[in-house]
Parts: structure tokens; C-alpha cells; sequence
């Protein structure tokens, strides 16, 4: 592996991470009671790994990534959960996104790479997933149905906007 | 040992998957006190729930004995009843212990029964042993059943009131008139009150009641109301149709009236026929 590809992802985690914690943790987003607007940026660095990156790579990573956003929430656990979760997904997602002709070997889950509509749908899709499952971990009880719902639906416009707006401006090559 | 390694290398990246949902989860609930305190909440539920459950199985398992339990108690609450009856119709007489054992409730189980017929028979499940014997009375929680005809070791047979011949002498409560109950084929519900002369009145809705002017029913035991009376042109008593309390077509929890009494009764009557 190129280890540009490495640093960058490096890179990419480590900015992410602090923007999450930094930024998203501290903007209130809430209106009156409208309480349900959540940024959720930080699962990109693990849905960017290069595709041929191992299944169980990707897992531990989620996992430590997860707890470290985790310890910055002060909610053990509940982020990691959901990252491992949406990292479990995303082969599946891979496998059912992919090409007729299959994934090169030099492919990266970019837009530069897949094209706009690919990489819309493929993050979307994780990033719905993810939304859904972590504010699920948070209520813990689908007693909170509505409220899980509202949280999932709205934190992912949001989040997902974000998202595509940071990759329209830094046009990651890997 | 090589398939072994197959199949972790397999299945071992959802087996990963897995255990680090199953150690975030464990994560979760431990250091959340939310979290932890729905979990516990929900166990808590769970195994509540789980032993509602088993409770309830446990419940019906033992429906056989609760339902003889109480229908012992039952007969014995009746003779109560009965007793109470009894005593409170002597107010003038002080020696208030007429015997208040003169009455015994026997709680029976129903073995065979019949209504459509003409006339119909009922076959109870206990018999000698538990000391029945012939021209004892049958009666319900609701009213009365009928009247025991034979006894074998084990079983004994009840004339049912649904039958030609059978004649109970009952009461309108409100005022004491004497007729007789019969059944006349059909509706086995409805029973016919006769004999009660034209110069007394009977309105609907009044109870009848047993007569106790045999050894057979204790006075008092509720049999029904009237539904219609009617005074047929010519006629010197009313037909009255009794609508009965209980319903012969289902009967439930049966006793046998065992009264200690009876034979002394009758010895007495018999002498008097004879020595006329």
C-alpha cells in the first residue's frame, strides 16, 4: 500500500476526530424545544479506508476510534458500538454498491474515484444506518421510538450535508 | 483441527464483530448510569414476566385441587345458608338449636347428564361411599337439581326435575302459598308452579322457593321466579311459569342434602297411616 494512502488517512482520521470533538461536540443546534439536530461527521475516516483494506482492520479500527470519540462524550461505549456496527455494515454496503465490472484495486471510496452519485448513496445509506443505531444505543429502549426516529432523520441531513460540503472543498484524492 | 481453522477464517470477521458488540454493550451498560439503569429495569421485566409465566402454568396445574377446595367450601357456606334458614323461621322458639347439623352438604362431581328427554336422569359420580342415599335431595349454588332415586357402590342416579314425575312442593316467598313444581316438555328452563288457589295473588317477578314439607329439600332454597301467571277461565288456580335460577342444561358444582333427620319423619308419619 502507497503510504500517501496511509498518511492520509492518518490525516484524515485525526482531523475528523478533532473537528467532532472540537466542533460538532460544542455547537448547540437546537431550537427551543427542537432538540433533535445532532452532527454526527465523525464516521467518514472509517467509511474513506481503501476498499481493499482488511474487514477486520477496519472493525478494530472502529472500535478504538469509536472509544476514543467516546471518552470525549462521556459515554463509554455507545459511539464505539455504532462505529463497529457501521463498519461491520459497510462491506455489505461495498458488495451491493459495486460495479458491474467489479472494484479495481487502486479504487478509494472517493468522489474523484466513484463519482458524485456513488459516493452520495454509499455514504448515505452507512450514515443513515449509523444515525439510527446510535441514537437506538443512546436511548437504549425502543420505548423512545419517536425520539430515535426525529434524532436519526434530522442529525442526517445534517450531518450528511456536512459531509458532502467538506468533500466538495477538499477533494480528497484517496 | 483444519477445518476448524477454515471455519474461523471463515466466519471469524462476523465472530469479531460480534464479540466487539458484545464487549461496547458490556461497555455500555457498565460505565452509563442511564443506560445501565434501563437494562436493569428491562431484566428486571424480563424476569418477572418469565415468572408471571410460570406462575400462571403452575396456577392451572393446580386448578383440579383449587376447584374441589372449593366446592367443598361451597357446600359448606350453603348449609349455612340452609341452616340460617332454619333458624330464623322458628323466632318464637327459643330452643334456637333445633340442630343446626340437621342438614349435611355433600360437594359431588357430575358424571352424566341428561335434558332433552321427557324424562331426564343424571348420573352423579359418588355414591354409597360418601354415604348418598335414595330420596336425598340434589341442588346446585342457583337452585335445585333433583332428587337421588338409586344408589350404587360408586354412582347414584337423580331423577332431575326436567321429569314427568317429578313433583317439588314450593313456595311463592312473598306470601307463603303452597303448589307444586312440574315440567312440562320443552323449555328447560321454564318449570310450571300449580295448585295455587285463584284467591291468592302472584305477581311476576315473585321468587319461589323450596317448601321443606318433605325430608327431601330444606325449606328456603331459591328456585326461580314467576314469569307469567295466568288465570285460566274456570279454572280454581293459576299457571304460573317459573323461570328457574339455574340452568339444567349446564350444570355446574352439584351437593347432595343429606338430611339426618329424615328417616325419624317418616317412621312417625308411616306409624299414623298405619294406626288409622
Amino acid at each position: 500500500m502507497n503510504s500517501s494512502v496511509v498518511y492520509a488517512n492518518l490525516w484524515r482520521f485525526l482531523l475528523y476526530f478533532l473537528f467532532q470533538i472540537i466542533v460538532c461536540r460544542r455547537v448547540d443546534l437546537s431550537i427551543g424545544t427542537f432538540d433533535y439536530i445532532h452532527l454526527l461527521v465523525y464516521p467518514l475516516p472509517i467509511l474513506m479506508l481503501p476498499m481493499k483494506t482488511p474487514r477486520a482492520l477496519t472493525l478494530i479500527l472502529a472500535f478504538v476510534y469509536g472509544m476514543l470519540i467516546d471518552g470525549f462524550y462521556n459515554s463509554p461505549g455507545v459511539h464505539a458500538s455504532a462505529l463497529v456496527f457501521t463498519a461491520y455494515i459497510k462491506s455489505i454496503i461495498l458488495r451491493f454498491l459495486e460495479p458491474f465490472e467489479g472494484y479495481n484495486a487502486d479504487d478509494y471510496p472517493t468522489i474523484q474515484k466513484m463519482g458524485l452519485g456513488w459516493f452520495m448513496s454509499f455514504v448515505s445509506l452507512l450514515l443513515l444506518l449509523h444515525c439510527f443505531f446510535y441514537f437506538s444505543v443512546e436511548a437504549f429502549s425502543f420505548v423512545y421510538f419517536f425520539h430515535i426516529f426525529m434524532n436519526t432523520i434530522f442529525s442526517f441531513i445534517t450531518s450528511m450535508a456536512v459531509i458532502v460540503l467538506f468533500q466538495l472543498i477538499f477533494r480528497p484524492k484517496y | 483441527m483444519k477445518n476448524a481453522i477454515e471455519l474461523l477464517l471463515r466466519f471469524g470477521y462476523h465472530l469479531l464483530f460480534l464479540a466487539m458488540e458484545f464487549l461496547c454493550f458490556y461497555i455500555i451498560i457498565n460505565y452509563n448510569r442511564e443506560q445501565k439503569g434501563i437494562f436493569l429495569h428491562s431484566a428486571n421485566l424480563f424476569s418477572t414476566s418469565i415468572d408471571a409465566r410460570v406462575d400462571k402454568v403452575n396456577q392451572y396445574l393446580r386448578l383440579d385441587m383449587e376447584n374441589d377446595s372449593l366446592h367443598k367450601q361451597n357446600a359448606r357456606l350453603i348449609k349455612k345458608f340452609i341452616d340460617y334458614d332454619l333458624n330464623s323461621s322458628l323466632h318464637d322458639n327459643d330452643t334456637l338449636a333445633v340442630d343446626s347439623s340437621k342438614y349435611q352438604l355433600l360437594a359431588v362431581d357430575i358424571c352424566n347428564s341428561n335434558f332433552r328427554l321427557r324424562d331426564n336422569y343424571l348420573t352423579l359420580c359418588a355414591g354409597e361411599n360418601l354415604g348418598i342415599t335414595p330420596d336425598m335431595g340434589v341442588v346446585s349454588q342457583n337452585g335445585i337439581v333433583g332428587i337421588v332415586k338409586k344408589v350404587s357402590q360408586n354412582f347414584s342416579v337423580v331423577m332431575s326435575i326436567l321429569h314427568s314425575q317429578s313433583n317439588i312442593s314450593c313456595l311463592i316467598k312473598r306470601n307463603n302459598s303452597n303448589g307444586m313444581l312440574t315440567w312440562e316438555m320443552g323449555n328447560p328452563k321454564i318449570m310450571h308452579l300449580e295448585s295455587i288457589p285463584k284467591h291468592k295473588t302472584v305477581l311476576v317477578g315473585d321468587t319461589v322457593i323450596t317448601s321443606g314439607y318433605s325430608t327431601i329439600f330444606p325449606k328456603g332454597i331459591q328456585v326461580g321466579k314467576v314469569k307469567t301467571v295466568v288465570l285460566e277461565p274456570g279454572s280454581n288456580s293459576y299457571t304460573i311459569e317459573v323461570e328457574l335460577f339455574n340452568d339444567p342444561t349446564a350444570w355446574d358444582a352439584l351437593y347432595v342434602i343429606a338430611n339426618r333427620l329424615s328417616g325419624e319423619q317418616k317412621r312417625l308419619e308411616a306409624e299414623i297411616l298405619q294406626n288409622e
